[in-house]
């Protein structure tokens, strides 16, 4: 078995309750090593193309990476995927926490479900030893009351556990999964899969300690980058202000996505920034195991009209601003108790919120009426209204029976033109980052296997300058120069090339982007002693991007079985148009051309053929997954 | 002519003010102002005067407040 490594892959198969373990050869793991690149390798082995998402027949994979639970900073995260029922695609979400390191220490590398129980279960897994116990008197509860009631009746408040709440019972196609009630596998549906499956929750009790080749040498390099914490702004105000820092920014840069993202000039944006933030409504940041930055934030609201419990956490940016401006409104304490109702439940705050903007519009476009909302006046500002709306959504009652299946199938349904109000991609509804002003991540919004997302690679920010950190921190990776946020040529495109794979890589090895270059303070030569510490491999940045690059390769040619092409790397149009109102207005469009000429030069870039987007034999050939060319010849 | 500098966001951590002043005799680009006040223009996402959003190459031709916004990544 490989240090960092349990060397147990545990399967279930929940409808026959046949539980097994295998035991990978070392090979195995240096080949697709954990996070997404394992969890793809059984999605395309075991899962037959054009399977129903819903169906006992997906797989739902929990996979931490080889980095999870070493203790350095900013390593706890865990993978989650299933074919996803909000894009039809590669479903994938990643979490940080607590729950990762608990399963690695409970001596499983990765947990792969498959089938549908007859009746509601939840798994319990101590050290090794897999048990599945009856959760129908878990069904329908909430995610605070189920924690304490599996706590109370294994007898161990050390428990981790990973769970849905009602709006994955009731398969809303944007639920997510929530570990230790804060922290959340938070796109795609994957909470939609466990529902459909049955399966409540995933208890973890671990006591092993994981078997790391040079554990000293870990801790040595934790200690320095845990001592320049205080030094580096970026980390700094991650701790300050977490993910929110950035709100006053862009507020009065006249970015910030407003009123379903028909214009960026928000006027009271005042209200939502992170100093607003703190005074208000934040009682405590926390941290993630092991993590010295402590990003998360920790809210309480206690007054009459609204309260807020400590226990969800508390909104990031994300919600912030999906919940804020986007649907109009200012009230940081509404915003905070909108985001708990989502953590009770289990949805995804960027869905729930950019949908729900989405059904604001259509009211005030005429498209919805008084007798659609049962009497809710849905316009943009109504925060009471949200809330009702959040709660409908959830149990899927009323207009929330339609606003479950995400807004890209609600516009469908609704037809009278309402599809000219959705911000998607693949189906997922977009983040609150304007591409028009950052058009790397506007590149990563289309070409996401899941679906537009901010997660899935480094943001331009960070490379504009010869000074800036990731042009300073990232030539080692062959990151020379810097690129205009706003460019879309070709050294952009190459730029986010590298970008792509390496934020890949990361999710396959368990770490958290908020804790290494360009985002913070970890250096790549610290990363890579850590990744050699852990393993015992003398591995290079060579090995390691290949690695990021296939996973990206497993994952497109899963999604061109599921029958996506290039016709499917697209970004809503309100990104082709100009700003309305504000510092930037009349300026600032996205060059449609100019955009299809980078993802071509993109896909040409990455071995694909550069109209089909498809990766080509050879590239496979030179990843090591030959085993795929059948599937892109179908 | 006196050009104040306001730091916004983390910014005044790094460089330990909210805000700077000089002063100038004739006409000055924010380029120079910057360099000036030993701030990195990779630490900034945008510069405002007013409400306008300008440039390092901007002129300076009047005493005025320079607001520097810092960087945005995501998450």
């Amino acid at each position: 078995m490989p240090y960092g490594y349990t060397g147990n892959i545990l399967h279930v198969n929940l409808s026959t309750k046949e539980i097994w373990v295998e035991y990978p050869e070392e090979n195995f793991y240096r080949t697709y090593w954990g996070g997404r690149a394992l969890a793809l390798y059984y999605m395309l082995n075991q899962m037959k193309p054009h399977t129903d998402p819903l169906s006992p027949d997906n797989l739902l994979i929990f996979a931490p990476g080889v980095l999870t639970g070493t203790p350095a900073p900013a390593m706890p995260r865990y993978t989650v995927c299933a074919k996803s029922p909000l894009t039809g695609a590669q479903g994938e979400a990643e979490a940080g926490g607590w729950w990762g390191p608990e399963l690695k220490k409970a001596g499983i590398d990765a947990i792969i479900i498959k089938g549908s129980s007859s009746t509601s279960v939840y798994l319990y897994i101590k050290d090794g030893k897999v048990e599945i116990k009856d959760a129908t008197h878990l069904w329908g509860k909430d995610t605070g009351e189920t924690q304490k009631i599996i706590k109370k009746e294994l007898a161990d408040d050390r428990i981790r556990i990973a769970q849905i709440g009602p709006a994955g019972e009731n398969l809303v196609r944007f639920a997510n999964i929530v570990n230790e009630l804060k922290h959340f596998n938070g796109r795609n549906g994957l909470g939609a899969v466990m529902g459909s499956k049955k399966l409540k929750a995933i208890a973890v009790r671990g006591t092993k300690p994981i078997n790391l080749y040079n554990k000293e040498k870990i801790k040595e390099i934790s200690k320095q980058i845990t001592l320049r914490i205080p030094d580096n702004p970026l980390s700094r105000n991650l701790r300050e202000f977490g993910t929110v820092a950035g709100i006053t920014s862009i507020y009065k840069a006249g970015w910030l996505p407003t009123n379903n993202w028909s214009t960026n000039d928000f006027k009271k944006g005042e209200n939502l920034a992170e100093e607003t933030y703190n005074k208000t409504i934040l009682k405590k940041n926390e941290g993630c195991y092991a993590c010295p930055i402590r990003c998360k934030r920790v809210v309480e609201v206690d007054e009459p009209s609204v309260k807020v419990d400590p226990i969800y956490g508390g909104p990031e940016y994300e919600a912030v601003v999906s919940f804020g401006s986007l649907c109009g409104i200012d009230d940081l304490k509404y915003i905070a108790k909108a985001n708990e109702l989502c953590n009770k439940y289990t949805m995804d705050v960027i869905s729930t919120a950019t949908t729900i903007a989405f059904s604001m519009q259509c009211y005030q476009e005429g498209i919805l009426t008084k007798e659609d909302t049962e009497g809710i006046e849905l316009n943009f500002g109504n925060k009471e209204a949200i809330l009702k709306i959040v709660e409908m959504i959830a149990h899927r009652k009323g207009l929330g029976n339609l606003l479950a299946e995400g807004s890209y199938r609600a516009a469908q349904k609704i037809g009278k033109g309402a599809d000219k109000f959705i911000r998607q991609v693949k189906g997922q509804e977009v983040p609150m980052h304007d591409p028009r002003v950052k058009t790397g991540v506007g590149l990563q919004y289309a070409l996401s296997d899941y679906g537009a997302d901010h997660m899935k690679a480094a943001h331009d920010s960070y490379f504009k300058d010869k000074d800036s950190w990731g042009v300073k921190e990232m030539k080692g990776l062959g990151i020379l120069g810097p690129v205009s946020p706003i460019d879309i040529g070709q050294n952009k495109v190459a730029l986010f090339k590298l970008l792509d794979i390496y934020w890949s890589l990361l999710d396959t090895l368990g770490v958290c982007d908020f804790g290494y270059v360009p985002r913070s303070v970890g250096t790549l030569d610290e990363l890579l002693e850590i990744i050699r510490s852990a393993t015992g491999w003398r591995t290079t940045w060579f090995e390691l991007m290949k690695l990021g690059e296939r996973s990206i390769n497993m994952a497109r040619v899963f999604n061109y079985r599921e029958g996506f092409t290039s016709k499917d790397d697209t970004l809503p149009e309100v990104f082709y148009q100009n700003f309305k109102g504000g510092p930037l207005d009349g300026q600032g469009a996205i060059n449609k051309e100019d955009f299809q000429k980078a993802l071509r030069l993109r896909y040409q870039l990455m071995g694909w053929g550069p109209d089909t987007g498809i990766p080509a034999p050879a590239k496979l050939i030179e990843l090591g997954l030959d085993w795929l060319i059948d599937e892109i010849k179908r | 002519m006196k050009i104040s500098i306001k730091l916004e966001g983390y910014l005044k951590y790094k460089y330990l003010s909210n805000i700077l002043e000089l002063n100038y005799f004739k006409p000055i680009t924010i380029l120079q102002v910057l360099k000036d006040a030993k701030i990195s223009s990779a630490d900034l996402f945008f510069i405002k005067t007013g409400d306008k959003i300008v440039k390092e190459d901007h002129l300076l031709i009047k005493s005025t407040e320079l607001k520097l916004f810092p960087i945005i990544g995501g998450g």
